[in-house]
């Protein structure tokens, strides 16, 4: 389904000029890459795709990547035109957060503030401290993304 | 300065959860609601999209508006009056008896939407249950419907998300969204699985299943669907409007399955009105006259039949005055079917001035239901669930509109 495609690390990476030469900033083409997935760089960093020969590259990633975005602490994109507001992902997050106790399908909450919440129709980060991602040791949770039916979340790092 | 809890009347949720915010009487923020109900709430504020009190187009005191309306209504010898899904059961009740002190026919959407599958669960001949009881589902199926389109929040107040053991990292999964859809919708993209038909056969795919129950060989997607019915003890099927209309109001083969289904599992079936009221529609005409629509009272006695329903009423041009209750009738119709009802005198009440609005003799403009009035509604699984205005209204209610349409009637 073309609204939850994604550029992977490695498609992103076949976009780029590839020789390395740390002009962005980044050690290799690669981590360049990974920081433009994570909305650290923009496209227009690299000054080798700034030349006529990666126009086509160039407009393919500012398409992604060019755009005014905040990315909330806890590395969660929302784009805010798909969102409709459904507030899967809040009750998804908010299941998350809890203990299956094992078997029975009966789940302990954690206790804490929800992550997310509707405001205005559009979803928001209100609490980001209560993300698992924000826990010590952190736990890579991926579940709000995983379940929005219109991929208007992205877990960019 | 937070005014609290309301209730939305943008679809047939009727979330109950919405939080408002308000300054001066203004609204300026709103907490849990979705796109969907965030804009029509905050586009109840917007003074143009509003109806006024209209006469022949200009712009009248209410009580001239009320006049001219009773007005057209008396001397109309076949009044029809369509809509009411969008308003309070308190306004439906004035409304089927209004219908009857004029004589008229009175119908509603559901008459090509799910009217038949509400008349049947009235009757006793369907089974099905309640958002509360889906916790002892372990499988959801919605079968013809998008409700990430249609009604946003039902996943995650009433069915999978709001599932007492929905859980997504569970070692075994205790409850399973199935979605049987032509074309892979939102809701059908997070859906555990998905069944693919084409335009027109979830009849042939019905027909699959039940070949499948009684043993004989079948295609590979309605054995993985029998198979899914097989393990499941309980399961709820969402009905949309897609089902319907494939189907072409002719469950009988529906009925079959679910009676098959019935032999080893709980069945339950909630069709999903997209109105707020559509299901309090049904019942409340179901109450007055044994029948969710489509209904004469012409001469006096109560009468019932496929040319009540809006679309013969409107090709026959039976009708010579229109009273239309919150629908956009104009926006709906076919051209070729609105332009028949040129030249017949059509009243509407709605909160806002929408293309039938603009095409009416007489606009009574309303207050909203749940922002601004108050009263009770019929959420789509059957619950009743009661509307506290937060707001003050500038419009008479529909409730109120209708109450002085009868007393003007005498
Ligand atoms: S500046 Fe461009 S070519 Fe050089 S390392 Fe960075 S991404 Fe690669
Ligand atoms: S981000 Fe996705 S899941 Fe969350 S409310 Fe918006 S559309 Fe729904
Ligand atoms: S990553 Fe997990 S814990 Fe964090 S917001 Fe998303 S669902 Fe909630
Ligand atoms: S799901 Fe329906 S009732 Fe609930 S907030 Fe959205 S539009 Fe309103």
């Amino acid at each position: 389904m073309s609204k939850r495609d994604k550029l992977q690390p490695l498609q992103v990476f076949q976009l780029l000029p590839g020789t390395n030469c740390k002009k962005c900033g980044q050690l290799t083409c690669f981590a360049f890459a990974f920081a433009l997935i994570g909305r650290e760089n923009k496209p227009e960093d690299c000054p080798d795709l700034l030349t006529e020969q990666y126009k086509s590259s160039l407009d393919l990633l500012n398409e992604y990547f060019g755009g005014e975005v905040s990315v909330e602490k806890t590395g969660l994109l929302i784009d805010q035109e798909k969102c409709c507001g459904c507030g899967d992902c809040v009750a998804v997050c908010n299941k998350c957060q809890g203990t299956v106790l094992f078997g029975s399908g009966v789940i302990i909450p954690r206790n804490v503030p929800p992550v997310l919440k509707v405001i205005d129709g559009r979803v928001q980060v209100v609490c980001w401290e209560s993300c698992k991602r924000c826990m010590n040791p952190p736990e890579y949770c991926r579940v709000c993304e995983e379940r929005c039916p219109f991929g208007a979340l992205e877990l960019v790092r | 300065m937070n005014a609290g809890k309301m209730v939305c009347t943008a679809c047939s949720c009727l979330c109950d959860d919405i939080e408002i915010e308000m300054e001066n009487g203004t609204i300026t923020g709103i907490g849990n609601a979705c796109r969907k109900g965030s804009a029509f709430l905050f586009g109840s504020q917007n003074e143009k999209q509003r109806a006024g009190y209209l006469a022949k187009g200009r712009e009248v005191e209410v009580e001239s508006a009320l006049d001219a309306a009773a007005r057209l209504l008396s001397g109309a010898r076949r009044p029809l009056l369509f809509g009411l899904d969008n308003s309070t059961l308190e306004a439906q009740t004035l409304g089927i008896e209004l219908a009857r002190k004029l004589g008229g026919v009175l119908d509603d959407s559901s008459s090509f939407c799910h009217g038949r599958l509400v008349e049947d669960i009235l009757a006793g001949m369907l089974p099905t249950c309640t958002h509360e009881q889906i916790h002892d589902a372990d499988l959801i199926i919605y079968w013809g419907a998008n409700p990430h389109n249609a009604q946003p929040r039902h996943l995650s107040r009433f069915s999978l998300y709001a599932h007492r053991k929905y859980h997504e990292a569970g070692v075994k999964r205790h409850v399973s969204l199935a979605v049987v859809d032509v074309r892979e919708s939102e809701t059908a993209g997070v859906a555990h699985h998905f069944f693919r038909v084409l335009p027109g056969e979830d009849r042939d795919f019905i027909a699959a299943v039940i070949e499948g129950i009684k043993g004989k060989p079948v295609g590979k997607d309605a054995a993985e669907f029998l198979g899914l019915l097989e393990k499941s003890r309980c399961c709820v099927i969402f009905a949309g409007l897609g089902l319907t209309y494939s189907l072409d109001n002719d469950f009988s083969l529906f009925y079959e399955l679910i009676g098959h289904m019935g032999k080893w599992l709980k069945p339950a079936v909630i069709p999903m009105g997209g109105h707020y009221n559509a299901r309090g529609f049904n019942h409340s005409l179901y109450n007055a006259t044994g029948y969710v629509n489509k209904v004469s009272f012409a001469g006096g006695r109560v009468a019932h039949g496929d040319e009540f329903s809006l679309l013969e009423q409107v090709r026959s041009r039976a009708a010579d005055c229109l009273l239309v209750v919150g629908a956009d009738l104009f926006s709906a119709l076919p051209a070729s079917l609105a332009a028949l009802l040129d030249g017949v005198p059509v009243i509407t009440v709605d909160p806002f001035y929408t293309a039938t609005a603009g095409a009416s003799t007489g606009v009574l403009g309303a207050a909203l239901s749940g922002l601004e009035a108050g009263g009770t509604a019929v959420r789509m699984d059957g619950t009743v669930v009661s509307l506290a205005p937060v707001k003050t209204p500038r419009h008479l209610s529909d409730e109120q509109i209708l109450k002085r349409l009868l007393e003007k009637l005498g």
